[in-house]
This record gives structure tokens, sequence and C-alpha cells, in this order.
């Protein structure tokens, strides 16, 4: 119970920091979203009629405060630039992102842990060497590029989608997950690079200990000793791992989003940034840094579940 | 837990690191006959539009483009420049200039089944009034005086004042809260059907046009992220059609789309700050002119699609064009060296130009403006910002020492792109500042006499020419590209889309 309580007191904690980061980084960057809606056209006097009726005449410490004062309420305030409640737009965004991101972890989870089995098992092997090659160009090419030759090859070679076309789920779910697989994919692969590389490195440390030798000792069969004994072992220093894996997924969509233009809370974000809408970008940082943090508590959770020696709040 | 905080600041901190697109399109000429009815068309847009506010979309060239099909004024803009008839069936203005009167078209109704009123007029005049637009300040009375027509009363003479009335007729009441914002209203040849943020708008012929109205029975505009997605999204054929500037049509394969060579209406120029050292010295302002060569940057930045300004009159708006001063600048290294001795800086100086990362042709074009200027001995650096921190700090705060950037005009008068120049008007973010130019502008906005009035833009024109305001380079030429499977396309001086001049080829 008091480790829930520390553990929320310092989620809101650090939600509020960010909050105040993005207010101060508006306060750095010039801003001004009247402007940026009327263009080079407009006369003083009708930027001006324009930023009364956004509200945006007010300092902005003065709309920080009105924001944060509603944010606690459940209510996000308006977008100066779409002039339609925040969480009408966050609403149909999140699902989007959402799916998107599990879609990309799935596909890390079945590709990165066999493959970092098979490359520990199959050590001192061609097959190391391939994985190992595989790995480090995973690891080595950003994503953006990925969905780029992605297009290119899948989209505009071979036709197997349209570049450019997104289904929405209220349309077709499996049109949907059609257009989300090449950004997941994209997504993924650096991802999936990674974690072979780590489980690869975790089950080898635990190959080394006494309880292996112990397992061999009592005539257990490779198969058993890596399946049962390491792998058990090797999740667990691997789980934290997923954690920041989530994370950098959910970072990684902010990029892809654009690249494919799915309506995504990623395109969203870059969008709000770019035309200084206070209201939606602090919301929509605010949320993204809720779901990093309850990721990471139940990363937390799930390492002592599968180890019940690690205590919870223990450190 | 310290990680953990750090890992969610740095998302935080990415995020806000991070910057997107935006763009514009805009065209000029040619239609056929022999147009098949109904198909839907989808047009690829770059950059988005998030509002369809009657009185401030059609402030962004993008927002215009989509807002030109759902509104119309009294008058509206015809293909040659000059105002046609929309929503009034007659025009007349007064001897002195300072009263017109309209006569309100019969059987024009809104998009939501309601017929035109005066009241409807006078409730879009004062909002239009009550939002600063540009004009309406010299209203001094709109009142109706019978059923059918209305009377303006100007403040002072102005023959020009019907192009400032091109603005959105709405319904009476309809917009008190900002309602027609996400959800226009007009009594345009396309009505405002759906919209999806990021996404797209769709827009459905009005069968109860008053005029001949559009062929297509739908139109979507999607907004894509820039150039490169355009091209993408035409060669995988997820649009019909897309605007693009001169080089773009190069990436397709001949044969394949149709294309329409237009102007974009607006002058490129590279915009000197007239108050900053070294650059407040006229001398130092005409070196650079002559050292940079228009031609050079049309042919090799542009392939030839664009036209040689040298005002910042667009070339297409011809009745108020100053041809003369084209060429008063054509390359002349010598000129320029010497020129730039005369003002003290034998040795060259060096200096830097912001430019909109959003807008590639310009920086393309700085990038050759360099070598050109090198040649004289002037350094010039190029340094590119956001589109936000461009408008915040360069134009609005007239923060930098040159910049690069095609201003548009949101009407095809004169007045849209001159008025900048007069000394203290508060867009005038070159700082430029000549008494006999004040005075010939104001002249030649109250001057009643037609042929007199263009002779006074002309000069103006003249005196921002030999004062060299700033380097006046292109209008930089603009290509509409649609598929083989449509056709048609209408321009005018000024950045809009018509879509009621696409049709489906059979």
């Amino acid at each position: 119970m008091k480790y829930f309580l520390k553990k929320t007191g310092i989620l809101v904690l650090t939600i509020f920091l960010i909050s105040l980061l993005t207010f101060f980084a508006f306060h750095i960057i010039p801003s001004d979203p009247a402007r940026l809606i009327l263009g080079t056209n407009a006369s003083e006097a009708q930027v001006e009629a324009l930023r009364v009726q956004l509200g945006i005449d007010r300092p902005l410490s003065d709309q920080y405060i009105s924001w944060i004062t509603g944010f606690v309420r459940g209510d996000f305030g308006t977008s100066t630039k779409y002039r339609m409640p925040v969480a009408e737009l966050l609403a149909s965004r999140l699902p989007v992102t959402l799916s998107l991101g599990l879609m990309a972890l799935v596909l890390v989870l079945l590709a990165g842990i066999p493959l970092g089995i098979l490359a520990a098992r199959r050590r001192d092997t061609i097959w190391e060497q391939v994985i190992n090659f595989l790995t480090m160009l995973g690891i080595s090419v950003p994503n953006f590029f990925l969905s780029i030759l992605f297009m290119w090859v899948f989209g505009l070679i071979l036709h197997w989608f349209r570049p450019g076309t997104f289904v929405s789920y209220t349309r077709s779910l499996s049109g949907f997950i059609g257009s989300l697989f090449f950004p997941a994919l994209s997504i993924a692969i650096p991802q999936t690079a990674v974690l072979v590389k780590y489980m690869r490195t975790a089950m080898l440390e635990e190959l080394g200990q006494d309880y292996v030798r112990t397992a061999r000792g009592k005539g257990a069969s490779e198969t058993i000793v890596l399946h049962i004994h390491v792998l058990r072992n090797a999740i667990v220093a691997v789980v934290p791992l997923i954690g920041m894996i989530i994370a950098s997924v959910l970072s990684g969509s902010i990029i892809i989003e654009q690249v494919f233009s799915i309506p995504g809370i990623g395109k969203l974000l870059i969008s709000a940034v770019t035309s200084r809408d206070f209201p939606l970008t602090q919301t929509l940082v605010v949320y993204v840094a809720i779901i990093i943090v309850l990721v990471n508590f139940l990363a937390d959770i799930a390492i002592q579940v599968i180890d019940p020696r690690i205590r919870l709040g223990g450190s | 837990m310290k990680k953990r905080i750090i890992a969610a600041l740095m998302t935080a901190v990415m995020a806000l690191s991070l910057a997107a697109c935006g763009g514009s399109s805009s065209q000029s000429q040619e239609t056929a006959s022999g147009a098949a009815e109904g198909g839907t068309f989808i047009y690829g847009l770059a950059g988005e539009v998030s509002d369809f506010d009657p009185f401030s979309a059609a402030g962004t060239a993008n927002g215009r483009s989509i807002t030109f099909n759902i509104y119309e004024g009294l008058v509206k803009v015809g293909p040659d420049g000059g105002t046609v008839p929309a929503v009034a069936s007659d025009v007349q203005m007064s001897e002195d200039a300072t009263t017109y009167t309209f006569t309100l078209r019969e059987g024009v109704t809104f998009h939501n089944g309601a017929a035109v009123t005066t009241d409807d007029v006078l409730y879009s005049v004062k909002k239009a009034t009550d939002s600063g637009l540009p004009g309406y300040d010299k209203i001094a009375s709109c009142e109706a005086t019978d059923d059918s027509t209305i009377v303006i009363t100007l403040t002072e003479p102005d023959t020009g004042f019907l192009v400032y009335l091109t603005q959105a007729i709405i319904p009476n009441g309809s917009d008190d809260n900002g309602e027609l914002t996400l959800n226009p209203i007009g009594t345009g040849p396309y009505k405002f059907e759906s919209y999806e943020v990021q996404e797209s708008v769709t827009l459905v012929k009005n069968e109860d046009y008053w005029g001949e109205g559009g062929h297509l029975d739908e139109v979507i505009v999607r907004f894509l992220a820039d150039q490169t997605a355009q091209l993408t999204n035409f060669q995988g054929a997820s649009i019909d059609g897309f605007g693009a500037y001169g080089g773009m049509a190069e990436q397709l394969e001949e044969g394949t789309y149709n294309l329409y060579d237009t102007n974009s209406n607006m002058v490129q120029v590279l915009a000197l700050n007239n108050k900053v050292a070294p650059f407040d010295d006229v001398r130092v302002r005409q070196a650079l002119a002559y050292a940079i060569d228009a031609d050079d940057i049309i042919e090799t930045v542009n392939y030839g699609h664009a036209v040689k300004a040298g005002t910042p009159v667009p070339p297409s708006i011809s009745k108020y064009y100053n041809a003369d001063v084209a060429t008063a600048y054509d390359k002349n290294i010598d000129k320029a060296k010497e020129l730039l001795e005369e003002a003290g800086y034998k040795d060259g100086f060096t200096f830097t130009v912001k430019i909109a990362d959003i807008f590639p042709v310009h920086v393309d074009c700085a990038q050759l403006m360099v070598n050109e200027l090198a040649e004289i001995g002037v350094t010039m650096n190029i340094e590119q910002v956001d589109w936000n921190t461009w408008l915040t700090n360069v134009y609005g705060g007239r923060e930098y020492e040159a910049t690069v950037v095609s201003v548009d005009g949101s009407t095809v008068s004169p007045t849209a792109f001159l008025s900048r120049y007069v000394s203290d008007a508060d867009n005038n973010f070159v700082n430029f500042n000549s008494p006999a130019y004040d005075e010939t502008y104001k002249a030649a906005v109250s001057e009643t006499d037609d042929e007199k009035q263009v002779e006074l833009f002309k000069e103006a024109q003249q005196i921002l020419s030999d004062e060299c305001a700033s380097v006046y380079i292109e209008d930089i030429g603009s290509l509409t590209i649609y598929s083989k499977d449509f056709e048609g396309y209408v321009g005018y001086p000024l950045t809009a889309m018509d879509f009621s001049a696409i049709h489906k080829v059979n």
C-alpha cells in the first residue's frame, strides 16, 4: 500500500514537472498561434481580434493555470488550431496510436525473444554470426528510413498497399490492421534488434550460473535447461528493457505516423507544437508521459510476478 | 525512478523539438469542353487546413483554395482579375467613388436552403468589419434601402473598393460564436460535407447553385505532409491531382498526367531589412540587386517555370504591373562592385538570410544566390527556421537582416501588394521608408480616375525599384497536375483552386 502511494505520488509529480517543462518551452520558442492561423495577409487588428477570440491574449502563465486547473477536473481545454475540445481530438487519436504501438510491440516480442534464444542456443555457429549481423543492421538503421524504404518497395513497386491511405478502424478492421502493418514493422525492427541483443546476452550470462551446472548435472537436456531454467531468469533481466522499448515504440510512432500520414497522437502532437497550440500540446505531452510512467510501473509489477524474490519498494 | 523521469522528460523534449511542414499551392488558366458529369476528385494539398472560418481561413493560400468553392461575396474575382457579380447581380458605383449600390441576385440560396436576404448581407459586412478585414475600415455606413438593395457608403473615395467585397456572405446570425469555423455555410458551387482533422475535407456539389455550377459530384481534399508526399500519393493513385512548383513534373513519367502551367501570383523577394546596416544604405541594396541574376534562378531552380518580376506586384496583374522595372537590375557585376565600394564595403561583408523551412524552393534559390553574391565579395549564410519562428521573429518582429519569401495578396488589388511599403504600415516588414512613396501610394488609392490611378500605382512601383526596397526576383511558376482521368482548370490571379472547372474525362 505504501509502495502504491509512493509510486502514485512520484507519478503525479513527474506529470506536473513535465507539464511545467512544456510551459517553459513555450515561453522560450517564438509563438503566436493567431498570426500562424492568419498568415501574412492579416492586419494587426485582425490578428488581435483572433487572439481575443482564442483566449491567447492573456499571459501564458494564466493560460497554464487555467489549463492545469481544467486538466485536474478532466477538462483539457480547446485547441487553438483545430477550434474543438482537446478531449475530442484525443479520443479519436488515442486508439490509433495505441493500436500502432501494440502492434509494433507484439512484433518485437514475437520476433525478439525467439531470435534471442536462437542466438544463445546456436552460439559459436554461423547462425550466431548471421543474427549478430542482422541485429547490428537493425540497430543502425533509423526507423524513418525503413518506412521510406517500405513505402517505396511495397507501396510503389509491388503495390501491396497504397502509400498515404489510412483506413479507420470504424470503417474496416482488417483494412485498419493492414494500413498499420508496415508502419508497425518500421518501428518494430530497430527495437527487435535491441531486444535480441539483450536477450542473447542475458541468456549467456545465465548459462554461466551455478544452477545451470546443477540442472545439467541432474541430467536435464539442453532444451530443458535453456527453455525452462535459463529463459525464466533471462526474462527477468529483460522486462525492464521492455518498458524502455514501449517508450521507444511510442516515440517512434511520432515520427512514423508523420511519414505514413497516420492520424495518431504523434502526427497531432507535431502539428500542435508547430502551430503553438498550447492546450493541445500540454495535454498530449502529459498523456504520453502518463502512458510511459504507467508502463514502467507495470514492468515493475511484472518482474515481481515472474520472480517473487524481488520485493516491491525494496530498493 | 530517476531514469524513468528522465525517459519521460526526454519524450517530452523530443516531442517539442520536432517540427512539421506545410506549404502552399496556386495557379492561372485554361478550360476544356466536353465535360463528363459526376465523379469524385481527390486533390492532394501540401499542408492542412484546420478551419473554414469565412473571414480568417481566406487569409492563407491553402484555406483559400478550399473556401473559394464554398463562400461567395457580393462580387467575386474573375479569371482576368476583375470582379464579377455573384450574390449581387448588379453593382453601381457613384461618380465620386464613395457610394456603392448592390442589387441582390434573385434565387440565391445558402447551402442550408435559406434564401439570401439583405439581413444576411448586413450581418456579413458587420462580421467582416469586426474581424478587422482590410478595406472594411473605410465603410461609413452599410444599409438596406429595400428588400433587394444594399447601399455602402465610404469615408473616402476608393475606386478599387469592390475587391474587398469578395468576402463571404453568410446567413444572418450563423457565426455569432464562430460556428462556421468547422461547419461552413455559403452560397458557392460546392458545399461542405465533412472534415476529418489532419486528414481531409469533403465537399459535395451544390445542386441549387444559382450559376452554372460544378461538374464533379464530390471533391475530397486530402492533407499531405509535403511535396514528396504529394508525389508518392499521385504515383500511387491515392490522389487525382495536386499543385506544385516547377521541377516537380520532371519527376513524373511523361504522358501519365495532365499539366497546367500557371503563375503563383506572388513575387519571390530577397527581402532586405532597410533598418539594419548595411542594408540601410540604398547603394548596398542596389549592389545586391545587380549581383543577383533572376534569369539564372528561373532557369536553374525553376526549370524555366517562372516570370521575372522586378516589383512586388505579380506580372499577372497586368493592368497595374509596371513592366519597365523588370530589367532595371539586370546582372552587372562591375556596377555592383562599384556601388559597394562607394558605400564603403570594398571588401564585401557577411550577412544571414533567414528562410522558413516549409518552403524548399526558397532555400534552393538562396543557395544559388550565395554563389552569385560571392562574386562581389559578399558572404550570405542561410539559416533555416520553422514557419512560426519566421512569422513571429522575421515577419512580425522584424528581427532579421534578410529573408527570402513569396508574399501573396489576399485580394487581386495592387494595394494588397503595395500597401505594406508605406512607412508606417504594420506589415512593412522590410522597414521601407520613403516619403515620396507614401505620398504616391496615398494619391493612387484615392484617385478616382482609373487611368490616372493605374499610372500612380506604376509610379509607386518605380519608386520601390529606384530605392531598391528589396530584390524582387520572380513569380514562381506553379503547376497543377491531374491524372489522365481529369481535365479542366480555371486560373485566377490570386491563390485559389476552382473545383467547378474540373471534370472527368470519359
